[in-house]
């Protein structure tokens, strides 16, 4: 092995994986962090290098540590927590459902969401944390519903590079929400998006759109991906209004979405059959690439297994580096796949893993 | 007496069996507070004295100083966890929402994981 080029973290059913690759190599680094804990997501924070991971252990609740050593050891921080109530229903953490880090002028600033849908920041690497109350208390949360879950929660959260100020968050379920104001006040965006879960005449109300994930492109942040329950679309407003690609082959299903950080016209999508059969289509695992915003789609196999197959992607399970060429896909199964030419073709890393959560690459 | 008993919040209990079951603090007998090893696995939980008439009151007093170790037992809410159980002298407390199950001088609390939740 020679000088580590990148890295990999693998955020899984039981534990924290980490694997570095070196040349053409892909090593995995050490022992896992965590062993036995749920991983359910991970951020590497491309300010300072810190590294963020949110645990849900069954028992004990949900937990955020923090490593300032690149995983050596770890300090666990204050997990956000929902305002103080007597009601018999108050709510309480579910799951750290996202970690994003704030733009690179407020270098202390973090965000989380959360199941049920709690927006959080926190101003200082996640000692501390403040639910978004401008977002908690809008009266439509109450329509918002589970997805999947019990309750619902915040998958997607998205910090305009441009101005920190301007994040656009999605719920599943309930929409796409955005702010200019760091948080005080929101808009419900997502016209375009369509539900066939809802009755006729509900199915394009904003609020019942169940987003799988939302994903932008560093190069253009108002170009942002959807990878819906009932479809694909594509935004190029930020996310106010969507327009959706029909016609998908194989399949308009799935969960994960990862958008090419330099080329604003393509993406990489990770199909299943449909909501109620969660597997690949005739059990074949593919990826689905477009290069042309979304109006054409191209299958990517090679490397792929080709028979079956009953892995599925989840949301986080589907990442590209910063350069656009380094891909990575980690399935329910416990299958890990790494591509370098950009999702042409595929090479297994894994086939022992824990069923994995959530996948991301170092910066 | 076990002088490890003697101030809040110092171990008193390091896997082996003591034979204090209660300490003095201004006089006042103290409850004792001991956490399984499936916590301890995620984080430093030594027994604990503590003083109180009713379960909350013994857990808020035990776990003032360590709010990340009160957050294994009791959600942000007060509550106990749903897959955490807490024996009080052996048997299981009743009320899980507001711990008011009252507490004697020289109590054991033993705070266990729930064999659901796993």
């Amino acid at each position: 092995m020679g000088e580590t080029l990148t890295t990999l973290w693998v955020g899984t059913r039981k534990g924290l994986f980490r694997f570095d690759q070196a040349g053409p190599q892909w090593q995995q680094a050490g022992k896992p962090s965590f062993l036995a804990a749920p991983v359910t997501f991970v951020l590497d924070d491309p300010r300072d290098g810190a590294v963020y991971v949110g645990l849900s252990h069954g028992h004990f609740g949900c937990k955020l540590h923090r490593s300032d050593d690149r995983g050596a050891t770890w300090q666990e921080l204050p997990a956000p927590a929902f305002p103080k109530s007597d009601a018999p229903d108050a709510p309480a953490l579910e799951m750290i459902w996202s970690i994003c880090p704030g733009g690179t002028d407020e270098p202390n600033a973090l965000w989380i969401g959360t199941i049920p849908g709690g927006l959080f920041r926190s101003d200082d690497r996640g000692e501390t944390w403040s639910i978004c109350e401008g977002l908690w208390n809008r009266p439509e949360r109450s329509r918002w519903m589970g997805g999947g879950y019990d309750h619902p929660g915040i998958h997607s959260i998205l910090v305009d590079p441009r101005r920190s100020a301007h994040v656009t968050v999605a719920v599943s379920t309930g929409g796409v929400w955005i702010t200019h104001d760091r948080g005080q006040t929101w808009a419900l965006g997502g016209a375009g998006l369509r539900s066939d879960y809802v009755p006729p005449g509900q199915q394009q109300d904003p609020l019942f759109q169940d987003i799988h994930l939302l994903a932008a492109p560093a190069c253009d942040p108002d170009r942002m991906w959807c990878q819906h329950h009932c479809g694909i679309f594509v935004s190029d407003d930020g996310g106010l209004t969507f327009r959706e690609s029909v016609g998908v082959k194989p399949s308009v299903f799935g969960f994960a979405v990862a958008a090419h950080p330099h080329d604003r016209n393509r993406a990489w999508f990770a199909p299943a059959v449909k909501d109620e059969c969660r597997v690949p289509v005739d059990a074949k695992l593919v990826v689905t690439e477009t290069c042309d915003g979304g109006g054409s789609f191209a299958i990517r196999h090679k490397g792929l297994p080709q028979a079956d197959v009953y892995d599925l992607i989840y949301r986080h399970g589907l990442v590209v580096d910063s350069t656009g060429q380094n891909l990575a896909m980690g399935s329910t199964t416990g299958n890990l796949w790494v591509s370098a030419d950009a999702g042409q073709s595929w090479l297994p890393l894994s086939a022992t893993l824990p069923p994995i959560a959530a996948l991301t690459f170092a910066p | 007496m076990n002088q490890a008993l003697r101030t809040k919040g110092i171990p008193a209990y390091c896997g082996e069996k003591y034979d204090v079951l209660a300490d003095c603090k201004n006089g006042q007998a103290m409850a004792i507070i001991r956490f399984t090893s499936h916590l301890v696995r995620h984080r430093p939980a030594p027994a604990l004295t503590a003083v109180g008439e009713t379960v909350a009151e013994v857990l808020a007093d035990g776990l003032t100083d360590d709010d990340l170790l009160r957050g294994y037992v009791l959600d942000e809410q007060g509550r106990l966890r749903k897959h955490v159980n807490i024996y009080l002298d052996g048997t299981l407390i009743a009320d899980r929402v507001r711990l008011s199950d009252p507490v004697q001088p020289d109590s054991e609390l033993y705070v266990l994981q729930a064999l659901s939740g796993g």
